[in-house]
């Protein structure tokens, strides 16, 4: 009996350890499945983190780039209306000062021949000769403001008769040796494309003087699919393009300035120099052009000024 | 001897199921933890792409604002060539033309010499006017 009784009993307890075990089975497996689960959900967390940290710096780079982009252009418009100014001072100055001036001078050379004009006419005529060449020198200096405020060859005549002009005076006035090498199809540019290559020409050529301790300039003008391709290079001394950037320096500001040109008319700008290198311009503008003033501002696709 | 066997997997078991509780509480915590992060991270990202659409926007009209000064500069310069040209030229050439007609008259032996010369004079002055005037209108205080 006592036996029955107890072999009930361990059955029944064993019934309920099984019945127990199950139950801690199934919540065993809950538990993993959950714990998997759960596991599952952190990786994804971390995967989303780690993507959201990775448009976080992204976005702070194009912030930072955006941010620096704008300084450029406000030190640039600055540089632009103050040289404007500075110019126009120059001008004024010079027109007052010299031109005036010499006007006045004649007036009273003019004055003395009225006294004189009972002298003999050998004398008369060597003093209107005189007065004839001042005035003739005034005309000059007159025409050169006016010929470096805007080249009406240019207009007249085209880009390559005014790039050849205006290189002949720089190299003379620079002792650089400048050759130039240019193709008829670019007379095809609309007259706002060869203003801004004759500007980046100028600018160019000012930085080469300015800096580059260069002996030797090319400027090579080429028909590139469907594009004016022009290059310049000079054999100075280069420098480094991520210090000039930094420094916010003339040069900079003088190149951004020349890009700014060149994309105003579809066209695209960068610089290639390293210290002890020598330095290559090149700018691409299209053929075909809408005009300076119609176009769209498009974005600046680039926040260097360094050739890709 | 198979109760004592039942006994002790009951009893791993109850270690085990402790063991993921404990785990599965500690995930659901760093759950939470990252939930407040990536919620942080989002809400910076927004603000950090509004921040870059803003600078971007004030980036395309200094572009613009910068193009519009290039543009204006070229015409200045184009409008003073000119001016230089067509008036100051201008006048200057016939102060050049009155000193040649001057030189004619000494050769023969004209009265109208001196009358010549007053003509010159008021041309010079007038000339003198329109530099100062420009030269003025450029900015300088004369």
């Amino acid at each position: 009996m006592k036996t029955q009784a107890s072999r009930r009993a361990t059955r029944s307890a064993t019934t309920r350890l099984k019945t127990t075990i199950g139950t801690l089975t199934q919540r065993t497996k809950e538990l993993a499945t959950a714990n998997e689960k759960l596991k599952r959900e952190i990786a994804q967390r971390k995967s989303v983190e780690k993507s959201l940290r990775a448009s976080e710096q992204t976005t702070g780079q194009l912030l930072q780039k955006s941010r620096r982009m704008q300084e450029e252009l406000r030190l640039l418009s600055r540089r632009l209306l103050s040289v404007q100014e500075e110019e126009r001072k120059r001008i004024s100055r010079e027109l007052h000062d010299v031109v005036a001036q010499a006007l006045t001078g004649i007036n009273v050379r003019l004055s003395l021949l009225k006294t004189q004009s009972t002298a003999d006419a050998s004398d008369l005529h060597k003093k209107i000769a005189t007065t004839q060449r001042l005035v003739l020198k005034s005309v000059e200096i007159v025409h050169r403001f006016a010929r470096d405020l805007r080249p009406t060859v240019l207009d007249d005549l085209g880009l390559i008769p005014a790039l050849r002009s205006y290189l002949k005076v720089a190299g003379e006035e620079t002792g650089l040796k400048i050759d130039l090498a240019t193709f008829a199809g670019v007379e095809k540019l609309d007259a706002g494309a060869k203003m801004v290559l004759y500007r980046v020409v100028q600018e160019a050529l000012s930085n080469v003087a300015q800096h580059a301790k260069a002996s030797r300039v090319t400027v090579r003008l080429a028909d590139h699919r469907g594009k004016v391709r022009m290059d310049i290079h000079d054999n100075g001394s280069g420098f480094q393009m991520d210090q000039i950037e930094a420094a916010g320096s003339g040069l900079h500001l003088g190149l951004l300035g020349m890009r700014e040109r060149v994309e105003m008319v579809g066209g695209t700008f960068c610089v290639e120099s390293a210290p002890g290198k020598q330095t290559a311009i090149r700018v691409e503008i299209p053929l075909q052009q809408a005009s300076m003033r119609k176009r769209p501002l498009k974005k600046s696709g680039n926040t260097t000024l360094e050739c890709p | 001897m198979q109760e004592t066997k039942l006994a002790k997997l009951t009893a791993a078991l109850a270690g085990r199921i402790l063991e993921l509780t404990n785990s599965n509480r500690e995930l659901q915590r760093a759950l939470g933890r990252r939930d407040a992060v990536n919620r942080s991270l989002a809400i910076k990202g927004k603000k950090g792409l509004l921040l870059l659409e803003e600078s971007l926007n004030l980036e395309k009209q200094l572009q613009q604002f910068t193009r519009q000064v290039l543009i204006a500069k070229e015409d200045g310069r184009k409008k003073m060539s000119l001016h230089l040209q067509d008036q100051i030229v201008q006048t200057l050439e016939g102060i050049h033309l009155r000193l040649l007609v001057l030189n004619k008259e000494v050769s023969a032996g004209s009265e109208d010499f001196e009358k010549e010369i007053a003509i010159t004079q008021d041309l010079l002055l007038k000339s003198v006017g329109v530099i100062n005037k420009f030269a003025h209108e450029c900015g300088l205080q004369v």
